[in-house]
């Protein structure tokens, strides 16, 4: 199984939590099967085993090697909500840490720089375990 | 309680208050629905030691068709393109309507790519007794539901006592065709 972990500020504010109050209750419903999914997981405990389901995790992405992306089907709105990831970064095989909620529109990100936030958010969290908590379930 | 199962609940009490907003517990269940479908279809695949292309082969589709039914977001699959893969896997496909209380229950069951593996008809434990004709109907009964039953304890995980399966009282089939003449 996978340890779900969200990206906190410093001072402990739930960031990924607060994202997903932004989105609707379409997107909402979708992120909570994807991760609940996710996170019920086995094949990480499989020797060479990646992650399943199928497609529910995207990466790495080109040019930043430590972020992945969930992406959340729009529904009637259409909108490509995403949420950007890591895996570990402390056990690559355990767990994963939620880092920074985005969209993708016409294959560019929105915000431009949303991958660059990813990865400051990737470096505080490895340069401090505390700006992370326990990944808070999204209702 | 196990951690598994302490998740589980934690996750169960969570959805269930969720379920209550329409919109929510239908987008949840249909994501589900995408995410058991495009698993199942890889684990079966790869069960058998298929590439995409050779289940697409035997599908008779194409095999970025696979690929793109192997990911979880996709939902354009129909009940005639389901219907061939479960022809190409040797497989039952099962398509029923369900109470989202029973919906919930079975989705927080644990997902794994064991759990969605399914053996194609020659390996199937049931069919695994002697030909029909050789043994009387009541007989054949009795031999389907001790090899389920065998089948069953079996598949228990290690820890788990396995009691022999108890025995079919298969008769020679000469004495079946003497008790289906008396009758």
């Amino acid at each position: 199984m996978w340890a779900l972990w969200d990206y906190t500020d410093s001072h402990a504010r739930n960031l990924i939590a607060e994202w997903t109050l932004g989105l609707t209750t379409v997107h909402r419903a979708r992120l909570r099967a994807l991760l609940a999914t996710v996170e019920m997981d086995r094949e990480n405990e499989r020797p060479g085993g990646g992650i399943f389901p199928p497609g529910a995790v995207h990466g790495p992405l080109r040019g930043y090697g430590k972020l992945w992306k969930i992406k959340i089907q729009g529904g009637p709105s259409g909108a490509n909500e995403r949420l950007i990831l890591c895996r570990g970064p402390f056990d690559g095989r355990a767990e994963l840490t939620l880092l920074y909620g985005a969209r993708e529109e016409n294959r560019k990100w929105v915000p431009l720089d949303a991958l660059d936030r990813a990865m400051e958010r990737y470096n505080a969290v490895v340069s401090d375990a505390r700006r992370r908590g326990p990944h808070e379930p999204i209702s | 309680m196990p951690e598994g199962e302490d998740h589980m609940n934690r996750y169960r009490e969570d959805a269930m208050r969720d379920f209550y907003d329409s919109d929510f517990r239908h987008e949840y269940t249909d994501q589900f629905l995408q995410i058991r479908i495009a698993s199942q279809i890889k684990a079966l695949r790869e069960q058998r030691g298929w590439t995409q292309q050779s289940l697409a082969e035997r599908a008779e589709m194409k095999q970025s068709r696979v690929s793109a039914m192997e990911n979880v977001n996709y939902s354009s699959w129909n009940v005639r393109t389901l219907r061939r893969l479960a022809r190409a896997f040797d497989v039952a496909l099962n398509v029923e309507f369900k109470s989202f209380g029973a919906r919930l229950v079975e989705d927080m069951e644990p997902f794994s790519r064991r759990s969605l593996e399914v053996v194609p008809f020659e390996e199937d434990p049931i069919f695994k007794v002697p030909p029909v004709e050789t043994m009387p109907r009541q007989v054949m009964g009795a031999a389907i539901m001790n090899s389920a039953l065998s089948s069953q304890w079996s598949n228990e995980s290690s820890t788990t006592q396995v009691l022999p399966a108890p025995p079919v009282p298969v008769r020679e089939p000469k004495d079946a065709k003497k008790e289906l003449a008396a009758a």
